[in-house]
């Protein structure tokens, strides 16, 4: 579904992302761990094509800059932006139209309902506050029934109504055969929801596996992240 | 006062350590202060003969620019207050082991060198001031000299007028009725004018030539100082300094004697400056009304297009919500002035018009619908071409251009009588122009990028708009007179819409990757 092939990813003349290489599966959730500044946030923007980078990647057997690979991925940013003069409900309308979806109605009011934004549907976008950005950015990625979703830091500023009915959306997805990449550095906000992990450190993704894979060794996600991201004396 | 200096050396040794590293600022900056330099070399030793600038004109002119950039701004400080400072001083500045006063002289610097940026466009109107005889050599140095310590004067009150305001709401109203009644005196006094000269423009000029503004504080001295760039320095000069400074520091006492705690009066307007800041940097518009509900229409979202031409419906719908269809606050004011200029122009000629609404059209290219798209991640992960992109994002602002053509020159061409032919030929080389200036935008963005400073980002871009246009107007003016009206009209328009074209090629790629 996401296949990420030798990405390498310089600003200016500092490599942030080393050569990394990595997979995603239909109905996966593959989280992407590191601390502030591995380079999470630059290999999610990079897959979604925000920037120029080295490399091969591809999502469902289309390199991810085409059309066609566009059609096929929502992405909920670490920071929302919404536009000022647009409604909640106008912008998840905006959404469907601009990636061409006709049927969009029963599923809009579904998401609003979901994440307790019914009553907001009528307020403008710079009427809202961060947590209620998040939440329209989250209904805007839904609402074009992706094939990949990426999150980067997709709890950030949501109330705990609104993590609960996330996390349950992201199992629907996954039983779906959705992909799904979260980044994040917040280990319990995806302790029970992962499939795979890959952990970042200074660029280079220095543990991977399955969760089955890394529970055999008997440690917590906690533990194997510390052990991969702490320097050695 | 250490760590407050070493913000500010650090500050600015890396924001020239940036440019070393985007070498195309570099150029850009470079290419901007040569042609500042030679307009100013070239007009001064020029030794064709110069005309005069009426005095009476010339303080009219001084006296509008103060009120324009003071009487707004004053007033609205007594909601918003003022600032120095920027979120990451109240964030790590105000709540460091740091006296008040010294944090208040930290923001003194800061202001002052803002003020500079501020006043920098002057510049620009050296050649044009050099052209008349009666302008002294060090004129525009007196010029921005003067409106730079009226604008660090003005940011000292604006914080003195919210602290008063803020104490209660009695003193607000107060205030805010002073401002009334001085407004209402201007008014009364204009009427008056008006019944005597029984012309508007004479009305005008006779209260901003009145002996009385130079009594006034700060202000009025200000416009003396000014003035000395046609009268000569004199004793005067300086007496005018020393108030004003004197002024600046009375009012600096008076903030700390009325509340030692200025912190909390910043906090608010720091915010509102925030908030402009990063609008301005996606192209929307800075003032920005505070507590109160935005206004807007409701619209039906009934058109929403398919993939890329979402982004144009999206664009309609906006507008709609802000205005009726395409006429908007920009509108009026082109209605105001193509009424003023159709009624009082001395030329009439809608060829001089045109090059009015061109100075206007660049000036108003920064709030094109474009640049607000690109702040938002939507328009790059949409799945279409980035041509169609680029195509949709910018119908719009050529439509919002045709509409405000139909405007300026019905209204003109109308009051001018001229003939439907010429109306229609300078309304397409309006919205050529204006096309021109939108995709002269999209690549200076690509070259430039959002920029972090706002003000120096803003003047490239206005130069390098400049620039592509020259060609263009040097086109108009040579043909027009020796070969014809149409074919000079004609040629304009084929090199606005020839050279738009290939920007767009050029410039397309600025939807594709949020990074340039």
């Amino acid at each position: 579904m996401l296949i990420v092939q030798n990405l390498s990813k310089k600003y200016s003349k500092e490599l942030v992302v080393n050569n990394i290489s990595f997979q995603v599966n239909e109905g996966e959730i593959a989280i992407l761990l590191g601390p502030n500044g591995a380079g999470k946030s630059t290999t999610i923007k990079s897959i979604t094509g925000l920037l120029k980078y080295e490399g091969h990647i591809e999502i469902c057997g289309y390199k991810n800059k085409s059309i066609e690979a566009k059609k096929l991925f929502s992405y909920i940013p670490e920071v929302a932006a919404m536009f000022d003069l647009l409604t909640v409900y106008e912008h998840i309308e905006y959404m469907a139209s601009a990636y061409g979806i006709k049927e969009y109605k029963l599923q809009a009011e579904n998401l609003l309902e979901r994440f307790d934004l019914s009553d907001k549907r009528d307020k403008l976008g710079k009427e809202l506050s961060k947590g209620m950005m998040q939440k329209v950015s989250i209904c805007c990625a839904l609402i074009t029934d992706p094939k990949l979703i990426l999150f980067d830091e997709p709890l950030m500023g949501l109330d705990p109504k609104a993590i609960k009915e996330l996390k349950k959306v992201l199992v629907e997805l996954k039983e779906k055969g959705c992909a799904i990449l979260i980044s994040t550095h917040i280990i319990d906000s995806v302790d029970e929801l992962w499939d795979k992990v890959l952990i970042m450190k200074n660029g280079n993704i220095v543990l991977s596996g399955t969760k089955q894979e890394l529970m055999n060794r008997n440690e917590s996600l906690e533990e194997l992240f510390f052990e991969a991201t702490e320097d050695k004396p | 006062m250490k760590p407050l200096f070493y913000i500010l050396k650090k500050s600015i040794k890396n924001s020239l350590l940036d440019l070393k590293r985007k070498p195309a600022k570099l150029i850009a900056y470079i290419v901007f202060f040569i042609i500042i330099s030679i307009g100013l070399v070239f007009n001064r030793n020029n030794s064709n003969p110069h005309t005069v600038l009426n005095p009476r004109l010339y303080n009219t002119i001084v006296g509008l620019v103060i009120l324009i950039f003071t009487a707004p701004s004053l007033y609205s400080s007594i909601n918003n207050g003022a600032t120095f400072f920027r979120g990451a001083d109240i964030n790590l500045v105000f709540t460091s082991p740091t006296s008040p006063q010294k944090v208040l002289v930290y923001g003194f610097i800061k202001q002052i060198y803002a003020s500079f940026f501020a006043v920098f466009f002057i510049f620009f109107q050296g050649p044009t001031l050099y052209s008349f005889s009666n302008i002294k050599s060090y004129g525009i140095t007196v010029i921005v000299f003067g409106l730079f310590i009226m604008l660090i004067f003005n940011s000292i009150l604006k914080i003195l007028l919210y602290s008063i305001a803020s104490i209660n709401e009695k003193n607000k109203s107060i205030l805010k009725n002073i401002f009334k009644i001085i407004g209402l005196v201007i008014v009364i006094a204009y009427f008056i004018q008006l019944y005597i000269t029984k012309s508007p423009g004479k009305a005008i000029i006779s209260i901003l030539n009145s002996s009385v503004i130079s009594y006034i504080p700060v202000y009025g001295w200000v416009r003396e100082i000014i003035i000395s760039s046609m009268n000569g320095i004199n004793t005067v000069f300086f007496v005018y300094i020393t108030l004003i400074v004197a002024s600046g520091a009375l009012c600096s006492y008076l903030i700390h004697s009325i509340k030692l705690d200025y912190y909390e009066d910043v906090l608010a307007s720091t915010e509102l400056k925030e908030t402009a800041i990063s609008a301005t940097r996606r192209g929307e518009k800075i003032y920005i009304q505070t507590g109160k509900k935005p206004r807007v229409r409701i619209v039906q979202y009934t058109k929403k297009g398919r993939f890329a031409s979402a982004i144009f419906w999206r664009q309609i719908l906006e507008y709609k919500k802000t205005g009726f269809a395409f006429i908007n606050i920009g509108s009026i004011l082109y209605v105001i002035l193509s009424i003023t200029a159709g009624l009082y122009s001395p030329i009439k000629n809608l060829t001089f018009v045109l090059g009015g609404t061109i100075y206007l059209q660049l000036i108003f290219t920064f709030t094109s619908k474009w640049q607000k798209d690109l702040s938002n991640p939507y328009i790059y992960i949409l799945p279409d071409h980035a041509f169609k992109k680029v195509i949709y994002s910018t119908i719009v602002d050529n439509i919002k251009n045709l509409i405000n053509g139909i405007i300026v020159f019905t209204i003109t061409g109308i009051l001018f009588k001229s003939s439907i032919f010429f109306i229609l030929l300078n309304l397409i080389a309006f919205v050529a122009v204006g096309s021109l200036f939108i995709y002269g935008g999209i690549l200076t963005r690509r070259i430039l990028g959002a920029g972090d400073n706002i003000i120096f980002t803003t003047l490239i871009r206005m130069v390098i708009l400049i620039i592509i246009i020259i060609p263009g107007v040097v086109i108009l003016a040579s043909l027009y007179s020796f070969v014809g009206i149409f074919i000079a009209y004609m040629a304009f328009i084929t090199y606005n819409i020839l050279f738009s074209s290939l920007i767009i090629l050029l410039g397309k790629g600025v939807f594709e990757n949020i990074e340039l």
